[in-house]
């Protein structure tokens, strides 16, 4: 089933009162299982677009349906539980708390969700482990480096085992070789975990690592 | 519920140093603000006591404190005003036995006080009609005793009573005692009113029911300044106020009793007032100081509560942990006020400032307004604003 959009819009009104489109008429259709790159240059429109993928964001126009089901008009605290459980996010300057430790940053969806924190603790020590991370749990994450925090998004986007991975500029704060490692992961992840990853970034040589590119420009599709 | 209370929490533990310092500062502001408030309160009631004088025809004298030895008060006022009718009032301190063991401090009040000042009581009836089997009514100052209650006591030299409870005086209530400060020339009702500092009041050598006669020590009356002061009834309509001030003149003070009643009330309210204005003041300031902080502390948990929306919270749920935040400090302050008060009781001195539960619930009441208007537009925000447009302005660019 997957995510289907048509004629997906988003306009803003800004502070002198005129309209902004952000988006216009995107019509995407992402399969389940798919990795995919949504890639344009800056102020395309790209984060807008994952927003909305995501539930954080809602579109003025259009219809958008997540595996068959039409999320457009959810309401607001569905559309939160759909964002702990079917989505897990990972941003491009990693979206962590700086305070806290490794492993609580990890257990932050379950909590939010009411999930069992017994098995998450379990799933997360395994997915530390698997992320080469595992004398990390205590450790608080402003003390790590930039790759490695992006790998304990990685394992907190995936705690709750979310079917869909979106990802915004996932590379975009880190090294080159930092960056060829999380592309790696992100391909570990769709083939070994059957997830579907939808990944914003203007660098075309991730770009070019997803099975799909879809561009935008100036909040069109291109064709 | 649960989960949102540990990440409030974790929000003050992770940031103890800042959030210590917002504790202090409301902790501080708790007590000035006490400290204002329960002036204004002990002013409050200081004014209110007023109304238990009848002042009605009713003069306060008070004999020069320098005279011949020949002076005799009643002859020198019966040549005031022929037909003057003047009453002594007398007050004494008294040490009452209860069972014959235990002391019980009263004040007497003969029945010239007793007729002209009706303080307040809480429960039952001031002194009326005598009672039967010749039983001593009493008014119970400290609660203790209940109406109705019958005390088996005696005076100091044996002379066995049987009192009665007749009434409760008001928990905040002042009581009359000439006091033995002040300044001859200067008479005015907060002289002779002062915090209960006994059990019982009674009536004393009353012509009207059974009372406690003086005996022994208690013969003798205070030594106070204003002693040997008497309430001079003389009818307006036979001489004006003035008139009487002008004949009394030589021989000492003499001021109505409404006077002093209405001198009493201005000064209470002006100072009610004066309090008034620094408890604005000090408002201002603490919105200022207290409000800046705690505002700046919504600034720093703002990325915070957009990674929860992100990972799932809804925006009110947002809203929730923050107001949960706030309260948890709110109510962690208070505890340590709580202890402080209870450590150091001398912060608020009882012969200035009343506590009473409406001072501890304004003093609460104005700092969640403090808070509330420090943390309303960013709660509004929290929970009306796109987030991650937020998000993308200030943190990932």
């Amino acid at each position: 089933m997957g995510i289907v959009t048509q004629g997906l819009g988003k306009t803003v009104v800004l502070k002198n009162g005129e309209p902004l489109a952000i988006l216009q008429d995107v019509s995407i259709t992402i399969e389940q299982g798919e990795m995919v790159a949504i890639q344009g240059a800056s102020g395309a429109g790209k984060s807008t677009l994952l927003h909305i993928l995501g539930l954080l964001d809602t579109a003025t126009e259009g219809e958008y349906w997540l595996d068959g089901a039409p999320v457009q008009h959810m309401k607001k605290k569905e559309a939160a539980r759909q964002r702990n459980q079917t989505f897990g996010f990972v941003m491009q300057d990693f979206a962590l708390i700086e305070d806290e430790s490794v492993l609580d940053n990890i257990l932050l969806p379950v909590l939010l969700g009411g999930g069992n924190m017994g098995k998450a603790r379990e799933r997360a020590g395994t997915l530390l482990a698997q992320f080469g991370l595992s004398d990390f749990a205590a450790r608080r994450v402003g003390y790590l480096s930039g790759g490695e925090k992006q790998r304990v998004a990685m394992i907190r986007a995936l705690i709750n085992d979310p079917p869909y991975l979106l990802a915004d500029e996932p590379t975009g704060a880190l090294d080159s070789k930092s960056a060829a490692l999380m592309m790696d992961i992100f391909s570990m992840v769709r083939k070994n975990w059957q997830k579907t990853i939808v990944i914003v970034t203007h660098d075309a040589g991730v770009a070019a690592r997803c099975d799909r590119i879809l561009r935008l420009s100036d909040g069109r599709m291109l064709p | 519920m649960a989960a949102d209370l540990y990440l409030a929490w974790n929000l003050i533990v992770k940031k103890y140093k800042s959030q210590a310092l917002l504790v202090l500062q409301t902790v501080l502001a708790l007590l000035l603000l006490m400290f204002l408030l329960g002036r204004i309160e002990f002013l409050r009631w200081n004014f209110e006591s007023a109304n238990a004088f009848t002042t009605q025809d009713s003069y306060f004298f008070m004999p020069y404190h320098f005279k011949p030895a020949s002076f005799d008060i009643m002859d020198t006022l019966a040549k005031v005003y022929p037909s003057l009718s003047v009453e002594n009032g007398d007050i004494r301190s008294l040490t009452l036995w209860e069972d014959g063991q235990t002391p019980l401090s009263a004040l007497g009040y003969n029945d010239v006080i007793l007729q002209h000042c009706r303080l307040p009581l809480q429960e039952g009836s001031w002194f009326e009609d005598a009672l039967q089997n010749g039983e001593v009514p009493a008014i119970s100052v400290t609660g203790a005793y209940a109406v109705g209650d019958v005390l088996s006591c005696t005076q100091n030299d044996g002379t066995p009573l049987t009192l009665r409870i007749i009434g409760r005086l008001d928990r905040h209530a002042q009581v009359l005692a000439f006091k033995t400060t002040g300044s001859a020339n200067a008479i005015s009702i907060e002289d002779f009113l002062t915090r209960p500092n006994c059990d019982l009041i009674v009536p004393l050598a009353s012509a009207r029911f059974a009372s406690v006669a003086l005996t022994g020590d208690d013969a003798q009356p205070d030594d106070g300044l204003l002693a040997s002061a008497q309430i001079l009834q003389i009818p307006q309509d036979e001489l004006t106020p003035q008139e009487v001030a002008e004949r009394l003149r030589s021989y000492g003070t003499c001021v109505p009793l409404t006077t002093m009643v209405e001198n009493f009330r201005a000064d209470m309210t002006l100072e009610m007032t004066t309090y008034g204005v620094l408890n604005l003041i000090f408002t201002v300031l603490t919105l200022v100081g207290l409000g800046g902080n705690n505002a700046m502390q919504n600034m720093m948990n703002e990325r915070q509560f957009v990674i929860y929306y992100m990972l799932g919270a809804p925006q009110k749920r947002v809203v929730r942990i923050e107001v949960l935040r706030s309260g948890l400090l709110l109510g962690i302050s208070f505890l340590f006020f709580v202890l402080l008060s209870l450590f150091i009781p001398s912060l608020y001195p009882a012969d200035t400032h009343l506590l009473t539960g409406r001072v501890y619930l304004q003093s609460v009441g104005y700092l969640i307004l403090i808070y509330l208007l420090s943390s309303g537009l960013f709660l509004v925000r929290l929970g009306r604003a796109n987030l991650m447009e937020a998000y993308q302005k200030e943190w990932r660019e």
